[in-house]
């Protein structure tokens, strides 16, 4: 397989900068990546590389980074491989975000004496008793 | 080009990603290798990493720090 072109080379000029110890420096868009999406991609490589986090001009972080082993090529791939784990993190925040108002509903109705959803997934305002919906699901969970 | 901040003395450590009582928990677990010296700045720390003579080489002694105090920093920031 060939070998990777430094991101230097490959992304718009001032995306990425190459230091003279080999480091990488990535400046990535807080628009793009989220703070929250930046520390855990970092937090997957600390164990290939070494990683110096800054805030740049409004709205951008640098994050730069430089493979354990001081190797050029090798600090590329791990480059690579932290833009990559940044999509990845940041689907994951995105999609936390945009769950978490059914998820906070499915722990509560999993720790409740009372239904706080219906059939449907619908809440359940306090005091009433959920109807039934012959078309919906009726079983939540198997009857002991 | 110059080097990269991961080989700068004394090197700038923002609080809005190092944590500064991780940064102070780190510079205790480090204190058989590493001598570390921190000054406070407005939202950032300065600080320079003295490797201990003889503990191992001192450019991956700093490095090896600098990654400890974000890890501890990741794992305050996710935890809260």
């Amino acid at each position: 397989m060939s070998e990777l072109p430094g991101p230097e080379a490959a992304l718009p000029q001032g995306a990425a900068i190459r230091f003279e110890d080999g480091a990488v420096r990535l400046t990535l868009s807080t628009d793009i990546y989220s703070v929250g999406a930046i520390l855990r991609s970092c937090y997957w490589l600390t164990d290939r590389c070494y990683v110096h986090l800054a805030p740049s001009k409004d709205g951008y972080v640098e994050a730069t980074l430089l493979a354990k082993t001081g190797d050029e090529p090798e600090t590329s791939s791990v480059a690579w491989q932290f833009l990559n784990d940044l999509v990845d993190n940041q689907l994951r925040v995105s999609i936390q975000e945009e769950t978490a108002g059914i998820r906070d509903m499915i722990v509560a109705q999993a720790f409740s004496d009372v239904d706080v959803i219906d059939d449907r997934g619908r809440r359940v305002e306090p005091g009433s008793t959920p109807g039934v919906d012959q078309s919906a699901i009726t079983t939540w969970r198997p009857v002991p | 080009m110059a080097t990269s901040a991961l080989s700068e003395q004394p090197v700038v450590l923002y609080h809005s990603f190092y944590d500064e009582d991780c940064l102070r928990s780190a510079s205790e677990a480090y204190k058989s290798f590493a001598d570390v010296s921190i000054e406070p700045g407005d939202g950032l720390s300065r600080v320079t990493i003295n490797a201990i003579p003889g503990a191992s080489d001192a450019v991956t002694v700093r490095r090896e720090f600098l990654n400890y105090v974000l890890d501890l920093s990741i794992k305050k920031h996710l935890a809260s």
